[in-house]
């Protein structure tokens, strides 16, 4: 089972981070969002989109990793 | 001569959770509201929140269901605050639950209170007591 983390927020923001994906679940777009929540920065929108793609991506290769048979 | 009573019309304060589409919605519906980023009131804490509507005296509406951030403050003399739990914070779904749960509350219900309120479920949260205001057939688990 996940372990259940924090609720992170937008930069200098009382907007969870969560509520952006239930705009991309819905088939929203992230300037759907901003419309929403127009005062939060374009690029903290992208930057928070751009750091969850990089966990995504560190934690893929770290599974990854840890298929691969060690060669002896 | 015919006394009718008037029926008190709820105003409200959307805190900056709330879509700012939602609350062009709800004003399209006849609501008095008000949204934070109008007010100039983005990127303040919860209890200048819950302060502000008391000093405009206007019911605090919030969507943000995982959180319990007015729960813990004085709601003596407070017009109240409203969450709409809804599985997903995008306007249209917001919209629907927020015209649905605000059409079955009075400014009695929600003085000095909290109310959740769903398609499926309205509670009322007041002195540590909770009264269930309305509930889907079959809802209840």
């Amino acid at each position: 089972m996940p372990k259940k983390s924090k609720v992170q927020y937008f930069p200098k923001s009382r907007i969870p981070i969560y509520f952006l994906f239930d705009y991309i679940v819905e088939g929203l777009s992230w300037a759907d969002f901003h419309s929403s929540y127009p005062w939060l920065k374009k690029e903290d929108i992208i930057q928070v989109i751009q750091e969850q793609k990089n966990s995504y991506i560190s934690n893929d290769l770290k599974e990854k990793e840890a298929q691969t048979p060690v060669l002896r | 001569m015919t006394s009718k009573k008037k029926k008190l019309k709820l105003q409200f304060y959307a805190d900056e959770c709330f879509p700012l589409p939602s609350v062009i919605f709800l004003k399209s519906l006849g609501y008095s509201i008000r949204h934070a980023y109008e007010l100039k009131m983005v990127q303040k804490s919860d209890k200048t929140h819950f302060d502000k509507c008391k000093l405009l005296d206007r019911v605090l509406l919030t969507v943000d269901q995982r959180l319990k951030r007015y729960e813990n403050f004085n709601y003596e003399n407070h017009p109240g605050v409203i969450v709409i739990k809804c599985s997903s914070t995008v306007p249209s779904n917001v919209n629907k639950h927020a015209a649905f749960v605000l059409k079955k509350i009075t400014s009695n219900v929600v003085k000095e209170s909290i109310i959740n309120g769903s398609l499926d479920r309205i509670t009322q949260r007041k002195n540590e007591k909770v009264v269930s205001i309305y509930e889907k057939a079959g809802a209840s688990s």
